[in-house]
């Protein structure tokens, strides 16, 4: 992103927004359609997730960086599930689940 | 000095002050990381007081909030697009609605954590449930407010509260951008400044993206 004579268009950045307040909609809505707890809170993780891919690739512009700005994004997410997955093995281990 | 030693001196890489600045941005994100974990944990051993005490939450509040920061992560964007199209006066609207609508969304936030208050619902400890203090509202013949539920609203206000924090950060950054822009020194030909707070912005959109479905409806 280093033009500087680009021409001022708002439509991809309306569509994302667009995708991102429908996206809230249907998490609002279909929080309620479930009694298991579990399968609740992964519907709505899975929409957040969708939702947050949405504003980092296209209103954080990764998609025109370069590839190492992947990695490290990847590299991240990696480090912070493997402490997720140890502290839950840990947790479920000890039986105090 | 040689030309090129000068040259290499002043030469600023913008590509670079971007991945060191996403960088920073994954401090945030295990900051905020270690909170959700401990909401994961947490939620995992009070379930039930969990989805007791979420429901107390206005999902419509939260609701509306969740649009007012995404409408302006959207005006932040295009406040970057407009500067680089050499629209400045534009860039600047979009960035003083962006300011905005942070501010409205601490002035819902702060009406929420009022109401939270009045039920003495903020940040409760064993010591003053056990003195009376604690609020035994949410479960009708409960004498006490459950260690789940104290749990809940007190990762509640942790968790909103830094997120609020750095809205105010945020804020702050965006209104600095605003004056600089006035004053010329972020022009269509220099967006580095705008472009790091806005990627600072679009990261406490992200951070929220997630405590709303955590807090406001998985109940």
């Amino acid at each position: 992103m280093t033009t500087h004579d680009s021409v001022f268009s708002p439509r991809q950045p309306l569509i994302i927004f667009g995708a991102l307040v429908v996206l809230t909609l249907i998490t609002v809505l279909i929080s309620g359609i479930t009694e298991s707890a579990g399968l609740a809170i992964i519907l709505a993780m899975l929409v957040a997730s969708v939702k947050a891919s949405l504003v980092m690739i296209f209103f954080m512009h990764l998609n025109h960086e370069p590839l190492i700005f992947k990695i490290f994004l990847g590299v991240a997410f990696f480090t912070l599930s493997v402490i997720f997955v140890l502290t839950f093995s840990d947790y479920v281990f000890r039986g105090i689940a | 000095m040689t030309d090129q030693a000068h040259a290499v001196e002043h030469h600023h890489d913008e590509e670079g002050t971007r991945l060191g600045f996403w960088l920073f941005l994954y401090t945030e994100l295990f900051l905020f990381g270690a909170f959700f974990l401990v909401y994961a944990v947490y939620r995992s051993a009070h379930l039930e007081d969990f989805k007791l005490a979420a429901e107390s939450l206005n999902t419509t509040i939260g609701t509306v909030n969740t649009v007012i920061l995404l409408t302006s992560s959207l005006t932040v964007v295009l406040s970057l697009d407009a500067l680089k199209s050499g629209a400045v006066k534009l860039a600047k609207g979009l960035l003083l609605a962006t300011i905005l609508l942070g501010l409205a969304f601490l002035v819902i936030k702060g009406f929420e954590w009022s109401a939270k208050f009045e039920h003495h619902l903020f940040l409760q400890t064993a010591s003053g449930i056990a003195a009376g203090e604690g609020s035994p509202l949410l479960t009708p013949g409960a004498e006490m407010l459950p260690n789940g539920q104290v749990l809940f609203f007190g990762l509640y206000f942790i968790m909103t509260g830094t997120h609020a924090l750095h809205i105010i950060i945020g804020a702050v950054w965006l209104g600095l951008v605003y004056f600089w822009i006035s004053k010329g020194s972020i022009h269509p030909g220099n967006v580095g400044v705008l472009e790091r707070s806005g990627l600072y912005w679009h990261l406490v959109d992200v951070i929220w993206i997630f405590l709303f479905p955590l807090y406001y409806l998985v109940h």
